[in-house]
């Protein structure tokens, strides 16, 4: 046994003794509650998240596993398969979400569940696997450029303070009055309207840890309009027969018929 | 302990740790306690040699303090350190095991080495140097200890960010043979601490009183107790987090196996991550770091500090240690925050500790499933990618406290 190794065992064993906390977590009682959480558990995909109760129908989210970017983590959460709220503007969209305990995907998560998309290899909450055929078509709900127009709020609103151009993200309800979890500087990124258009790929691989295109993202088909700082400005995503775009110009009061939102919850691991 | 630096003065506040503020003084201080050398690396004038003189007081009679220059020799450097090496070197004596010259080595009994302009030595200088604080002299290849218990060197260098950045030989070496870097240009000192200097001195050169308090057998007796301090266990899990957790990749890459690859291979959503912003730390790192963080821990008590949070301790520690230590990516340091080592090290203090956060529960439930004895397959394969580190642990102890 090697030194290092053996101290490890006497803390270990001395904390035993003494150690009641872990990083200030009570450890008496830890295996227990996870045994009994356990047995709650349907015995499925065992890596995978099982949903919260308010998750009625499991099979209608993709799980999306948490991830670290830079200083910007989030947990595992269930991605609604399909858009709902359509017809409401930004702000009515968030207030829709935050009533029925869910909220819009930031840039960065929608960049990844694109990429969760594409990879092929996706679970259901209710820890059955997505088949390929499924991922393919919400792929191409998203980005297929086609009629009706479709677009997707996101949940990034940008804005100047003290001159420089600021995104707001992850909004929760605060006192009834919609507040940004995140206000940060804009990371270097592409500040370029490109129509067209970016590498959807490139931009997939590449996001910042704010999830926009990095400065030198080569062209593409990819419509892409860049932040602005005239302070009325949130992002969609939206595909019609012109082209697929990543719009960080949108107006947050318009309300469009085709436009909807995608849920997202956080999942509980047990 | 309390040190109270003479002549230096800056009030800008480094790190806040248990509710207490720490300065610059505080590193140099934590620096001596843990026997960590220190460099401080920064433009002309902020008062780096200052704070290094400062320290050198307490030593008394057992501190030397070196000028470095591009033309001094080792010759010139044994004459400083001790006179008779010269001549016992001449003499041929410094070979085999002749007695006198390890007296004369007995006899330095140095505690501390005070370096200004380190970079300004050349190569060969600059290497007896760091042997000489970490307590030895290496002559024809055969390293004889200086005779002090306790030996610990502080150097300050006006060097290019491209020397710490560079796998340079002074990079290379600073890298390796300093515990901790710090660069002084973030740390600026306070509008007031500049007119209370001013105030109280206008001549521009380094205060050098002769006349100090001896605080060397308090000073060594310090490092004595912080050594024989227990580890908090969350303290070795951080560590490990650090050095395993972050040397994971998706598909169960390793950082440090893609060498050279590493960061251009790092592909998909990591490459916006900490995947490729920073490289595991070193197991000689994790000494420092938890070193430094034990000595942090001690002087924040000292400060009125009434509770210790081990994990934060080992934050404020892995920052100072790593930020100049060569393991960020310099080009997302630079794309990313404009170069400031500390701010790219606070993002990811930032992510680690939701990486906790997210995992306590798992860790928990680990441990008190090792301490209860048992091993269930269920809790261990909770622990997987970044923290599947944290598995074999639980396994190992499993079966050691059985």
């Amino acid at each position: 046994m090697g030194v290092h190794e053996e101290r490890l065992t006497k803390s270990c064993r001395k904390n035993q003794m003494i150690q009641k906390t872990i990083f200030g977590k009570p450890i008496e009682g830890a295996y227990k509650r996870y045994l009994s959480e356990q047995e709650k558990k349907p015995d499925k995909e065992k890596e995978i998240i099982i949903p919260p109760t308010e998750i009625q129908n499991p099979e209608k989210y993709l799980i999306l596993k948490g991830r670290t970017h830079s200083k910007y983590s989030y947990p595992d959460i269930g991605v609604a398969v399909e858009r709902t709220h359509h017809d409401k503007d930004w702000y009515q969209a968030h207030e829709a979400l935050h009533h029925e305990g869910s909220f819009m995907l930031t840039i960065r998560q929608f960049v990844d569940f694109l990429s969760l998309l594409k990879s092929g290899k996706a679970y259901y909450a209710s820890g059955d696997k997505a088949d390929t055929q499924t991922l393919n078509s919400i792929l191409d709900e998203i980005l297929a450029v086609r009629e009706p127009c479709r677009g997707e709020w996101l949940d990034a609103d940008f804005k100047t303070i003290s001159g420089a151009l600021h995104i707001n993200y992850s909004h929760k309800f605060i006192n009834s009055q919609l507040q940004p979890t995140y206000s940060e500087p804009l990371e270097k990124c592409l500040m370029e309207n490109k129509t067209p258009g970016i590498d959807l790929n490139y931009w997939l691989r590449n996001a910042t840890s704010q999830g926009l295109p990095p400065v030198k993202t080569p062209n593409g088909d990819l419509r892409y309009w860049a932040p602005a700082s005239n302070n009325n400005s949130v992002a969609v995503f939206d595909s019609d027969a012109g082209g697929a775009w990543f719009d960080c110009l949108g107006g947050p009061s318009s309300s469009i018929s085709s436009f909807g939102v995608r849920q997202a919850k956080i999942l509980q691991r047990k | 302990m309390t040190l109270s630096l003479k002549n230096y003065k800056n009030t800008t506040e480094v790190a806040n740790l248990n509710g207490v503020p720490l300065y610059m003084n505080d590193m140099a201080d934590a620096a001596l306690r843990g026997k960590l050398n220190m460099f401080l690396q920064g433009t002309t004038g902020p008062g780096k040699t200052q704070l290094v003189k400062d320290i050198m007081q307490y030593f008394g009679d057992a501190s030397l303090f070196i000028l470095g220059r591009n033309d001094m020799d080792t010759r010139e450097l044994f004459q400083q350190v001790n006179p008779k090496f010269i001549k016992a070197i001449q003499e041929g004596r410094s070979s085999g095991s002749d007695i006198r010259f390890k007296e004369l080595t007995d006899k330095i009994n140095y505690h501390f080495i005070g370096v200004d302009e380190l970079p300004n030595c050349v190569a060969a200088v600059r290497a007896q140097l760091f042997n000489l604080f970490d307590g030895f002299i290496e002559i024809d290849g055969k390293a004889y200890p200086i005779g002090a218990e306790y030996c610990v060197g502080m150097a300050t260098g006006n060097i290019g960010q491209e020397f710490t950045e560079s796998s340079n030989e002074l990079g290379r070496a600073l890298k390796d043979r300093m515990h901790l870097i710090i660069d002084t240009d973030y740390f600026m000192e306070q509008p007031d601490d500049l007119y209370e200097i001013l105030k109280k001195d206008r001549n521009p050169r380094v205060r050098f009183e002769e006349s100090g308090e001896d605080r060397t057998l308090e000073i060594v007796e310090a490092h004595r107790a912080l050594d024989q301090k227990e580890v908090p266990f969350e303290k070795y899990i951080t560590a490990l987090y650090l050095r395993h957790g972050l040397d994971y990749l998706e598909g169960g890459k390793s950082k440090t196996a893609l060498k050279s690859g590493w960061p251009a291979k790092v592909e998909g959503h990591q490459a916006g991550s900490d995947s490729a912003l920073i490289l595991p730390i070193s197991p000689r790192a994790a000494k420092s770091i938890i070193t430094l963080s034990q000595a942090l821990d001690e002087i924040t008590q000292e400060k009125g500090a009434k509770e210790r949070d081990p994990f934060a301790s080992m934050m404020v520690a892995y920052k100072f240690v790593s930020a100049k230590s060569g393991i960020l990516n310099e080009a997302l340091v630079n794309a990313e925050y404009d170069g400031n080592h500390y701010a790219a090290m606070d993002a990811i203090i930032d992510a680690t500790r939701a990486q906790f956060d997210q995992n306590l529960d798992f860790i928990a439930a680990g441990i008190d499933m090792v301490q209860a004895g048992q091993r269930n397959k269920k809790v261990l394969d909770k622990f997987t990618e970044r923290w599947g580190f944290m598995k074999s642990v639980l396994q190992n102890l499993a079966e050691k406290t059985k």
